[in-house]
């Protein structure tokens, strides 16, 4: 395992935990915000593992989890704001 | 082991360190204005460093372009994102407070505009009765006994996030 596969999986278990443990408990939005998070902590993730192996064409699966993961929470966001 | 690889080393460690102190963060703190304060570095800083790390490594921008592409879709994203959650944490606040007040029909304030008024209205609202109750009680400086129920009342009213 090379450096960029450590720090991937450093923050698939570090990083992606707490989001779980938030997106878990508490109020809605509390958990609107650890999902946000963890989209973010997801595409970082996704970004060394395709480093980390050497196929660039990987990075399309970050670049894609970002734009849709800001379509989500945005979507998400608009929601919690009328409804809840 | 060349300069380039430990500067690029030294970028993806300090990255990955905002991010996970990041999340650490959102999940020790209370409430979700503070949750989300935590939530911004890992998209605005974090995710940069880590894409400087690997624009480094990579050497020529063109095979590290997408990298850098998607690290900036995730820089400007990030605070709209948070914004966005805000504003519907803030409406959230709102409503309980208006719900609050309409579950309490006896205690309406007059002079007070609206749900939108912020926290000093309360506060002047407050001090203007305790001064009333000092002047009632006359040499009791403090003044606030006679009014501690309402106080209490008002203070214990949990603030935004």
């Amino acid at each position: 395992m090379n450096a960029w596969l450590w720090a991937a999986t450093v923050l698939a278990v570090a990083g992606l935990a707490p989001c779980l443990v938030v997106t878990v408990r508490s109020g809605a939005l509390e958990r609107l915000v650890g999902l946000e998070l963890a989209g973010v902590v997801a595409t970082v993730v996704l970004l060394l593992l395709a480093q980390g192996f050497g196929r660039s064409s990987y990075v399309d699966l970050a670049l894609v989890l970002a734009l849709l993961s800001f379509a989500g929470s945005l979507v998400f966001a608009r929601f919690l704001q009328r409804w809840v | 082991m060349t300069v380039r690889h430990i500067i690029a080393l030294v970028l993806l460690v300090a990255g990955v360190t905002v991010i996970v102190l990041s999340c650490l963060g959102v999940l020790v703190v209370p409430g979700a204005y503070q949750k989300l304060h935590f939530a911004a570095p890992a998209s605005s800083l974090g995710g940069v460093l880590v894409g400087a790390g690997l624009a480094v490594e990579a050497a020529v921008f063109t095979s590290a372009f997408k990298d850098v592409f998607t690290v900036l879709v995730l820089a400007v994203t990030g605070p709209v994102v948070t914004t966005a959650t805000a504003r519907a944490v803030r409406a959230r606040d709102q409503r309980q407070d208006v719900q609050r007040r309409d579950d309490r029909p006896g205690e309406d304030r007059p002079g007070e505009a609206g749900p939108t008024e912020g926290r000093p209205t309360e506060g002047r609202h407050i001090e203007g009765r305790h001064i009333e109750g000092r002047h009632i009680e006359g040499r009791h400086i403090e003044g606030r006994h006679s009014d501690d129920r309402h106080s209490d009342d008002r203070h214990s009213e949990p603030g935004p996030g």
